[in-house]
């Protein structure tokens, strides 16, 4: 069981290693949305103060769609995901696994690229450090809720599409959280209580959508 | 067994043609005394309001139509749910029929609520969190619909809407409890409270008989299109083609 585990994990972090672009490309496009904003507006350091948070959250949201429009596309193609359906562990603890060591290597690099964002938006340190604790707290929630969409559409022609419009009324509520707990640092209010619903939403999340998730890529893959 | 047998006739899709087919006229005259008392009453019969004068009366279409949009959401998720557990046929009819009828009303909340916001509020549209959550929803419904027509495989298009529709459940304690969540301009809860309704009684009368005639006007159509569905998932039986009048 443990061999099976550390095989799983191991095997996630190699093919991130072997495939660096998988995850550096969609960290070079969350950089590029955001700072096309202070590109392309040209207003004052209010402004772009007032609309950090959406924007540095909305790039946050559209790069991880890039990447899970297409997650389980190789794997279907090649058979290994048709392998991990028949490991002898649950198929939803083999999903949460991999969406484990994914929220890893997608959030860390999110997280060291966040500071320079939030000071070329003119953020406040106290409000980079809401915004980073809100991006930590709420990528799990997206990233699950991503992989569900996912696991719904694989195999079929239109999945990258599909996942992006599937997922995004789901991730709205989350979304809404995550940026209100940095616009109420910004407003000097405290900041505990979306926090805390974003710890909500991942205990729910944690608990509930690999089991789905699961489900519904043994439906799509009958 | 005798309860389990009663069951099993009853979600057989041949019964429910039948039973639908004799409820359906029932359905319509039902509709029709609760519309005609309450147009009647809530148009011309029922008092102006002291702020809003004649405007108000957009209530008596934007208050039934988002509380269908959102019982028709609870509807398919449980027939969803149904579907998924028991595996009964019926309930994925009844899910497939009610998308588009709950994106209809969804948006027809929209629509009522920016004509009524427009003189009252000043705007078309505001992004607090009744009208949001409302927009999530017609989006849920979106989404369902792209769902089921993107999979070719029937089944397998079944069991991942039922999945999808569970999933977006969740919106509607969000949709509900948002005016006491947020600040809101949207106003609370009047009749789905505890305590007494918060409206006058000459106005609420005529507003609970169109909330009565919406469902009655939701159910006719419900049995109407998963009557259709059933003839075209049928279509290969004996008594579908009974119906149609070839030999057997």
């Amino acid at each position: 069981m443990c061999l099976i585990i550390n095989k799983i994990i191991s095997r996630e972090f190699r093919l991130a290693r072997r495939q660096i672009l998988d995850w550096l490309l969609p960290l070079g496009f969350m950089f590029m949305v955001v700072i096309l904003f202070p590109l392309v507006l040209m207003v004052t350091p209010n402004t772009l103060q007032q609309i950090a948070p959406a924007v540095i959250w909305v790039a946050i949201v559209l790069s991880q769609l890039l990447v899970m429009g297409h997650w389980l596309r190789d794997d279907l193609h090649d058979g290994s995901l048709v392998q991990d359906m028949l490991l002898p562990l649950s198929l939803s603890i083999v999903l949460g696994l991999r969406l484990a060591v994914m929220w890893l290597i997608l959030v860390v690099p999110a997280l060291l690229i966040t500071p320079i964002l939030g000071y070329m938006m003119y953020l406040a340190w106290s409000e980079v450090t809401v915004l980073l604790l809100s991006i930590l707290l709420a990528t799990p929630v997206m990233l699950l809720l991503a992989a569900f969409a996912a696991c719904l559409t694989v195999g079929l022609r239109q999945s990258g599409m599909l996942v992006t419009l599937l997922v995004l009324p789901l991730q709205i509520p989350v979304l809404i959280f995550a940026v209100s707990a940095v616009v109420s640092r910004q407003m000097g209010m405290p900041v505990a209580a979306p926090l805390l619903m974003l710890v909500a939403c991942d205990v729910l999340a944690v608990v509930l959508l690999p089991l789905l998730a699961a489900k519904a890529l043994r439906i799509g893959m009958s | 067994m005798l309860v389990g047998k009663m069951f099993h006739q009853m979600v057989s899709p041949k019964r429910f043609y039948q039973i639908a087919g004799r409820c359906l006229p029932w359905l319509w005259i039902a509709f029709a005394v609760f519309v005609g008392y309450g147009l009647i009453d809530g148009l011309f019969i029922a008092p102006p309001d002291y702020q809003q004068g004649d405007g108000y009366r957009i209530i008596y279409f934007h208050v039934p139509a988002a509380m269908m949009s959102m019982g028709a959401y609870l509807f398919i998720s449980i027939n969803s749910f149904v579907f998924l557990v028991w595996k009964v046929k019926l309930a994925d009819v009844f899910a497939k029929v009610t998308v588009p009828l709950g994106a209809t009303f969804a948006l027809l909340a929209l629509l009522t609520g920016a004509l009524w916001g427009k003189p009252m509020w000043g705007a078309w549209w505001i992004w607090d969190a009744r009208l949001t959550s409302e927009l999530i929803l017609l989006l849920l419904y979106c989404g369902l619909i792209a769902l089921r027509s993107a999979i070719p495989d029937t089944m397998r298009a079944a069991k991942a809407s039922a999945i999808l529709a569970l999933v977006g459940v969740v919106d509607l304690p969000i949709i509900h409890y948002s005016v006491y969540w947020w600040h809101t301009l949207h106003q609370k809860s009047t009749i789905l409270r505890w305590g007494q309704p918060t409206i006058s009684l000459p106005m609420l009368y005529p507003l609970l008989a169109m909330i009565a005639a919406f469902v009655c006007y939701f159910v006719a159509i419900l049995f109407w299109s998963a009557r259709e569905e059933i003839l075209r998932r049928e279509a290969q039986t004996k008594w579908v083609d009974q119906l149609r009048g070839v030999a057997a």
